[in-house]
């Protein structure tokens, strides 16, 4: 034998191999993707070792207000839902800005699952009398990874304010924003 | 279509034949076309061995077998106790034979590609788009996008960081107009997906008339890309101000991303701490693909 196969087969995603084998690996020359299959369930995906990245994105850019002073409510726009792959893993990363006022007390921006578990906090006080009771920071959610199990799953933000004022300040420039990343293997695929 | 009939019989350590054993026939380096007539060759099925251990295929001539010097590999499934998985290469000649008189030695061994190894210094002189090579000296495994993009990583994944800043000596400024606290450079590529993450305690001193402390990640020009405050109703603090900024997609060539600092509202002095074991900074990362590149 004197050929050596120097690299995977080119083809496009609408014109991928139709006789499959297990391990194979191509290059779409129209996504500039290279694909492995995995078998007829998984089918062809990116290689299973390596983080795929940025699986969706969204932005907030009007402020909410909070309003429920006895029960979590949810920030419209800021939930995200998606399909996960067994065994892979998921983050979200969530960058806002909170502010209360109006009392020394706190309010909370939380992280909230599809099982309706708050998964993640962060807090925001007004605790000094005399100085206006107006504060405002900037905070981030990195979330512990997210194991996909096949099936749905959400991440959403909701907010808890127990006295005073409170909001998620949003405008053009000051964006509420979450990314869904997909971080990795969790374990092997399931090959069929 | 030319086809010939490969046989063996299947033993075990004992010389013994053993039947009911699975036999996998497949293509290496992977399915084939017929020169002949343009037509792809449809996956082997699984064979059993006989009563007397003998298990035969009807397959294509390696003469007609396109890309040219595709050969075949069978693996005999024996159980662990008579010997295991024994795996063969060979070639299917115009007339029917045994396995054991068409045995090839196989350029690949077991793997289904060898890239083209070289250095970084010395990239294949006429590449094609999908082309894969090795760098020894860089260990990694690139492929050709064309003679705009040239020699990248998989496009489908996320690459990592690309570039960091970490700033150890305090910023801060006195003055109600952005300035300067941290800055990285990149080389961008149209079509992939940065993200901007900012680190940072943020300070306050002496502050008065309703100080607040403004942030915000620029681009290399100033244009603010996102921005925030930090305000505790009081004349000095220090708490965490994170930023995230998610790029478009659109960023290309030489690019410079900034954390930048003014005070907001009031006076006083505000901006970031740094210092060798607690800096700012600033971090931009590859997160994949924002659309697919464009293969010249």
């Amino acid at each position: 034998m004197s050929t050596i196969v120097t690299t995977p087969g080119v083809y496009t995603s609408m014109t991928r191999p139709v006789v499959p084998f297990l391990g194979m690996e191509i290059f779409e020359l129209d996504t500039g993707q290279v694909k492995v299959y995995y078998g007829t369930i998984l089918g062809w995906r990116s290689r299973w070792e390596v983080a795929w990245g940025e699986v969706a994105y969204l932005e907030k850019l009007t402020t909410f207000t909070m309003s429920d002073p006895a029960n979590p409510e949810d920030v419209p726009g800021m939930s995200m839902t998606w399909i996960s792959l067994l065994n892979r893993l998921y983050v979200v990363e969530v960058g806002f800005q909170i502010r209360h006022s109006g009392a020394i007390s706190s309010v909370l921006a939380q992280l909230w699952d599809e099982t309706g578990v708050a998964i993640d906090s962060r807090i925001q006080s007004s605790s000094t009398p005399g100085s206006g009771q107006d504060t405002s920071t900037p905070k981030t959610f990195v979330t512990n990874a997210i194991t996909g199990t096949g099936l749905s799953k959400t991440v959403k933000m909701r907010t808890v304010k127990s006295a005073g004022a409170g909001e998620i300040t949003c405008s053009a420039t000051t964006k509420a924003m979450m990314i869904l990343r997909d971080a990795g293997p969790a374990a092997p695929p399931t090959l069929t | 279509m030319p086809t010939s009939s490969i046989s063996n019989t299947v033993k075990d350590g004992n010389g013994v034949a053993v039947p009911g054993v699975l036999v996998m026939v497949d293509l290496v380096p992977g399915p084939t076309f017929r020169i002949t007539d343009g037509s792809e060759i449809a996956a082997i099925a699984p064979l059993v061995t006989d009563i007397n251990g003998l298990w035969a295929a009807i397959l294509e001539e390696s003469s007609n077998l396109d890309p040219p010097g595709s050969y075949y590999r069978v693996r005999e499934y024996l159980q662990k106790t008579d010997g295991g998985i024994k795996t063969y290469f060979f070639q299917v000649p115009a007339v029917d034979g045994l396995l054991h008189s068409n045995l090839v030695v196989p350029t690949v061994a077991n793997s289904l590609f060898r890239p083209t190894i070289v250095t970084s210094g010395t990239h294949p002189a006429s590449p094609f788009p999908g082309q894969m090579i090795f760098e020894t000296d860089t260990g990694k495994v690139l492929f050709y996008y064309g003679t705009t993009l040239g020699w990248l990583p998989d496009w489908g994944v996320a690459w990592g960081e690309i570039a960091q800043t970490a700033v150890t000596s305090n910023q801060t400024t006195t003055g109600a107009v952005y300035v300067d606290a941290a800055t990285a450079s990149f080389t961008a590529i149209a079509g992939r997906r940065y993200l901007t993450h900012v680190e940072g305690q943020a300070t306050l001193t002496g502050g008065a008339t309703t100080p607040a402390v403004g942030y915000a990640i620029t681009d290399g020009a100033n244009a603010v890309l996102v921005e925030y405050k930090a305000d505790l109703a009081q004349a000095s603090f220090q708490l965490h101000a994170p930023m995230l900024h998610h790029g478009t997609g659109l960023e290309t060539g030489a690019v410079s991303r900034k954390v930048r600092i003014k005070m907001a509202t009031g006076t006083g002095t505000g901006g970031y701490l740094g210092s060798a074991t607690g800096p700012l900074l600033l971090k931009i990362e590859d997160n994949g693909p924002a659309v697919a590149p464009v293969i010249t």
